[in-house]
């Protein structure tokens, strides 16, 4: 490579001279003395020539530059050159020589066309670089061999840094996008990203294909989209062996991707739902942090209302439609207004439900719903809610589910076929298998610059990591906010150590936090401004469709609440595998997660 | 065939067309003064195979043949008339404006005869010794041939539409009527609009080969526009109205106004044109799932907006340097009512954004060097020269359009600041596209070909032609 930049250096430079001189005795002999005046500004021509012959041998490396890689034909060089020309004599005749003089720029009339001898002679100027360039250049690979890489067949790799990435949450692919940012073009560092779905999903929007006012598949983005030369490798990563430093995955793809080895790795492998050992909830909850926990949640609840459409027995029939939402977090909160609209909104499909037997209850072990948000916009929610017809249990935990019933803390039994759980979340297991130092709640613990302690080339952010936050002194929230500012610091850091260069520490105040509440009303709080009602919701809107990856999916999440503004909502089951058999479907699923 | 047979046939074909060119020239226009007809003989015959064999294995299509034929006259013109034959003779030096001046019918009858004559009768002939003529004719009348020939009368109607309402406001009408011995407006708006029609759909069947995106299409249609200023009429009409062709300098510059017409007519005949084809393409042949490419046209479109408006900030900030300079920055603010230098410069820098997010948008791609897109973003600058200054901005002022040349010539500092912005914006683009896609920057060889649209098209061929003549024609035709 160098050797190819110096050869294009020397050769532009011949070529820039020989023109130059062309031009010089051209114009020496067509105009007369005057020439290297004309030139080059000065006055004596011996200086004159030796500006303009400066001048002339960066113009043919500038050529070589432009020009890179060279003319098909001798042609289009000669074409070429002659453009350039014009470009270099309105720069120097023009501009550069009358500002030097003192004149300023010379673009009015007369006076571009006084430059006219200057402007014939750069154009033969031109003309010669355009022509000789590409020649000199022939002649040169002719002898010394070729001076460009290989036309046919793979480089040789020298990979310098392999950096693997666990997690394609948006912690994984935004230091995989930033990565690729920095170290654009350096075929030397290779990216792996390993994750066990093949998208990113985009959570916030995910109680809303459940409630069906967005197709599952509009608010998930495939990763290798994301990415120009990052390799995805979709799995799950079973344990690292940092003294070898490798990535063991589970073997059930290609053998050679067994195992990843990796200069530096990056964990983000997120949280996972947290039971707090209530194995009756494992067994018969639904989760809801994954696409398919929406789209299995969404068959299930249309499942209960086509049977309950066709129930006789009263009391069975409530209980087909009673929906228990477990945890007043964010996600409970927002999932329970949307699941609300979604299922009262559908009654009118079954006439045979009266509407006074649906139940929409949220558990919440706290005394108020939401406990991120301050007292008033968590009252205000919840009036909202209750409002519109979900009723509470507050100060009280799920004490065990059963198929058909969950009962209460407070010896309370409701029957449901449906149970979601919400109320907690903990660092993915991975995490504890490594063996890392990690906080109470068993997220990683890193220092501010996200180096994860005691291991120099093990990084971590998002959910899965325990970053001390500048502001509080306390561990920052496990939010997508924070998670994509940690990658942005996390793949500056990675870049600075790789090329030496000095690490930054991660800092970032939290904007705020939304939670929409089910039909055009949501509440926000933005660095302590308080909104609610239908402009939080709008700004809700208008702020995560911002925040939506990829244009294609925004164009198609906007069509999506066009569409839900004008038509019903869907009905449409697209899975028949419903859970009439729940409890033993979830006792496999709990067997298979062991 | 064998190699020498194919120079044989290139040398014949270029021997035909340079006799054939040569005796247009000397015919119509006055042929080189200081040689006898022996010695002009020779000349046309060496210019013909010359060309044959310099350029003729570029010439592949009949558009091309134009295109290349035209830059090979300007060569000519330069290296001949202004350089060896007053050093040849000992007459006085030809690099001045004056000499040059004086070399204007000259000019003009090059591009005629060693330019669009020998171009097209060289490209017609070559496929005819080539024994692919019979193979072009029944290519040609493809559904693909009747496609373009109906877009680009399309493209020629809405070109014509614009000229026409300067022609109308000129009162030009009844003296194209002339044409068919005439004297009412409506005879000569009907015959404007069939001739714009016509070459229109004649810009179709030349060019179509050769046009891929919608940039290099204007650019297209503004060599066209100024072939058809050199063709219609300084030669064709006066020909046929029995005066003989007007190649004199004070035709020429009577005919500046047509001139900027035409270029108009151009611009919007290959916008036009290009913007059809481009959308039948996506509609119909891109939208194909095994064609498809990972980014859909939404996607792309976007990014190359977004980076046409960052690129333009060095285009504006070049510009700014010659608006304040003229004291031009109250004169922009007056296109939303206000007078201060301040404004002026947001509404300036407003305008570039705008103009930069256009280039983004039509010149995706034209370019896979750093000098290509210099001079995509120079023809891109003289574009907006005449549709700006002396075209929309009167427009948008209330008054009527500036085509005249004294306007122009008043203008011509706006036409190099319309310059530097184009180069600067450009190669700022470029190095964007660049950044975004460092495959590009090394040279990869796939992505290379992947972008060079432009390649084996006489895109070089155009740069030369539309550049040289943006710039000269003014300094030229100046009093």
């Amino acid at each position: 490579m160098r050797r190819l930049r110096a050869s294009r250096i020397v050769l532009g430079i011949i070529a820039g001279l020989s023109a130059g001189l062309v031009n010089a005795g051209l114009l020496a002999v067509l105009t007369g003395p005057r020439a290297m005046g004309v030139l080059s500004g000065a006055e004596e021509p011996a200086t004159g020539l030796v500006i303009h012959l400066i001048l002339s041998a960066l113009s043919g490396i500038t050529y070589a530059w432009l020009f890179n890689p060279i003319p098909d034909s001798d042609a289009e060089g000669l074409a070429s050159g002659l453009a350039y020309g014009l470009l270099w004599w309105m720069i120097l005749s023009l501009n550069l020589i009358p500002i030097v003089l003192g004149e300023g720029p010379q673009w009015e009339v007369e006076a571009v066309a006084s430059a006219f001898p200057a402007l014939v002679g750069y154009l033969f100027q031109g003309a010669i670089v355009g022509l000789g360039y590409p020649i000199l250049y022939d002649i040169v690979t002719h002898w010394l061999g070729p001076l460009d890489e290989p036309v046919e067949g793979p480089q040789p790799l020298a990979v310098q840094h392999k950096i693997v990435i666990l997690g394609g949450g948006f912690a994984g692919v935004t230091v995989a996008q930033h990565l690729e940012r920095l170290f654009a073009g350096d075929e030397s560092v290779v990216m792996t990203l390993i994750s066990n779905t093949n998208h990113l999903l985009f959570t916030p929007m995910l109680s809303e294909v459940t409630a069906g006012g967005v197709e599952a598949q509009h608010i998930s983005t495939p990763l290798r989209a994301f990415f120009r030369w990052t390799q995805v490798i979709r799995g799950e990563a079973k344990a690292v062996d940092f003294e070898r430093r490798v990535v063991k995955l589970e073997v059930n793809g290609p053998a050679s991707h067994a195992e990843v080895s990796f200069d530096h790795l990056v964990l983000g492998v997120g949280a996972v739902t947290n039971f707090f050992g209530l194995p009756g909830a494992e067994a018969h909850a639904f989760t809801f942090k994954s696409l398919e926990d929406a789209n299995l949640l969404r068959n299930h609840v249309i499942e209960m209302l086509e049977r309950a459409d066709a129930e006789q027995d009263s009391e069975r029939r409530k209980a087909l439609v009673t929906f228990v939402v477990a945890g007043g977090g964010f996600a409970g909160a927002e999932l329970v207004g949307g699941l609300n609209d979604f299922v009262r909104g559908s009654l009118w499909f079954y006439p045979n439900i009266p509407p006074e037997e649906v139940s929409l209850i949220l558990v919440h072990s706290g005394e108020r719903i939401m406990p991120e948000l301050s007292f008033d916009l968590a009252d205000y929610a919840h009036e909202r809610l209750k409002g519109r017809g979900v009723a509470f249990k507050l100060s009280t935990r799920l004490a065990n589910a059963v198929p058909g019933a969950v009962l209460l803390s407070n010896g309370e039994t409701i029957r449901t076929e449906t149970l979601v759980w919400t109320a907690g979340n903990m660092p993915h297991p991975l995490i504890r298998r490594m063996g890392l130092d990690g906080d109470a709640g068993g997220a990683v613990t890193t220092d501010a610059t996200l180096r994860v302690t005691g291991r120099p080339n093990v990084w971590a952010i998002g959910d899965c990591a325990a970053v001390p936050d500048s502001y509080t002194g306390k561990r920052c929230p496990p939010t997508a906010q924070h998670a994509v500012r940690q990658a942005a610091t996390l793949a500056h850091n990675i870049h600075a150590v790789i090329r030496g260069r000095k690490t930054r520490q991660f800092s970032y105040r939290s904007l705020g936090s939304f939670a929409v509440l089910g039909h055009q009303t949501a509440c926000a709080e933005i660095r302590g401004v308080k909104f609610s009602g239908l402009l939080a919701w709008w700004l809700w809107r208008a702020i995560y469709l911002v925040k939506l990856p990829t244009l294609e999916k925004k164009v198609r999440v906007t069509l999506d609440w066009t569409v839900d503004l004008f038509f019903p909502r869907d009905i449409v089951q697209t899975t028949t595998s419903h859970r009439s058999t729940r409890g033993v479907e979830a006792l496999a699923r709990v067997d298979a997660r062991r | 065939m064998s190699g020498s047979d194919t120079l044989r046939h290139r040398m014949v074909s270029g021997l035909l067309a340079g006799l054939l060119g040569g005796w247009v020239y000397g015919s119509f226009g006055s042929p080189h003064p200081w040689f006898g007809p022996a010695h002009h003989l020779f000349l046309n015959a060496g210019i013909g195979i010359g060309f044959g064999l310099f350029l003729g294995k570029l010439v592949t299509t009949a558009g091309s043949g134009l295109l290349w034929g035209e830059a090979y006259a300007l060569i000519w013109w330069i290296v001949g008339p202004l350089t060896f034959f007053p050093f040849l003779l000992g007459n006085p030096p030809g690099w001045t404006v004056e000499a040059a001046r004086s070399a204007f019918p000259m000019l003009l009858g090059y591009l005629v005869g060693y330019g669009t004559v020998l171009g097209l009768v060289y490209s017609y002939l070559s496929a005819l010794f080539a024994g692919s003529w019979r193979a072009r004719v029944l290519r040609q009348l493809t559904a693909d041939f009747l496609f373009a020939v109906a877009i680009g009368g399309v493209a020629g109607l809405v070109g014509g539409l614009a000229f026409g309402a300067w022609m109308e406001r000129v009162g030009i009408f009844p003296l194209i009527a002339g044409l068919v011995r005439s004297e009412s407006a409506d005879v000569g708006r009907t015959l404007h609009f069939i001739i714009s029609v016509v070459i229109g759909a004649s810009y179709g069947v030349l060019f179509r080969g050769d046009i891929q995106g919608i940039g290099s299409s204007i650019a297209w249609g503004l060599a066209y526009g100024f072939t058809w200023w050199v063709l219609g009429p300084l030669t064709i009409m006066p020909l046929w109205l029995g005066l003989g062709v007007q190649w004199s300098l004070a035709a020429g510059q009577a005919a500046f106004p047509s001139l900027v017409g035409h270029l108009i007519y151009g611009t919007l005949l290959g916008l036009v044109y290009s913007a059809v084809d481009r959308l039948w393409r996506v509609l119909f042949v891109e939208s194909d799932p095994l064609k498809r490419e990972p980014e859909g046209p939404g996607t792309r479109s976007l990014r190359a907006v977004g980076m046409g408006i960052l690129a333009s900030l060095a285009g504006g900030l070049a510009f700014t340097v010659v608006m304040v300079k003229t004291d031009a920055l109250p004169v922009v603010a007056s296109l939303i009512g206000r007078s201060s230098p301040t404004t002026g410069f947001v509404v300036h820098m407003v305008i570039s954004a705008i103009i930069g997010a256009t280039y983004g948008l039509l010149f995706r791609r034209e370019a896979y060097t750093y000098g290509a897109g210099l001079a995509w973003g120079l023809v891109y600058g003289l574009v907006w020269w005449f549709l700006g200054p002396l075209t929309l901005m009167p427009i948008l002022l209330g008054a009527e359009v500036q085509w005249s040349l004294a306007s122009a010539l008043g203008a011509y500092p706006s036409l190099i600041g319309h310059l530097a912005y184009g180069s600067a914006t450009a190669l700022a683009y470029q190095l964007l596209v660049m950044r975004y896609d460092p495959a590009l920057r090394k040279g990869s060889r796939s992505v290379r070909t992947h972008l060079r649209r432009t390649s084996g098209t006489p895109a070089a061929a155009l740069w030369v032609v539309v550049l040289m003549l943006g710039l000269m024609l003014p300094l030229l035709l100046t009093d």
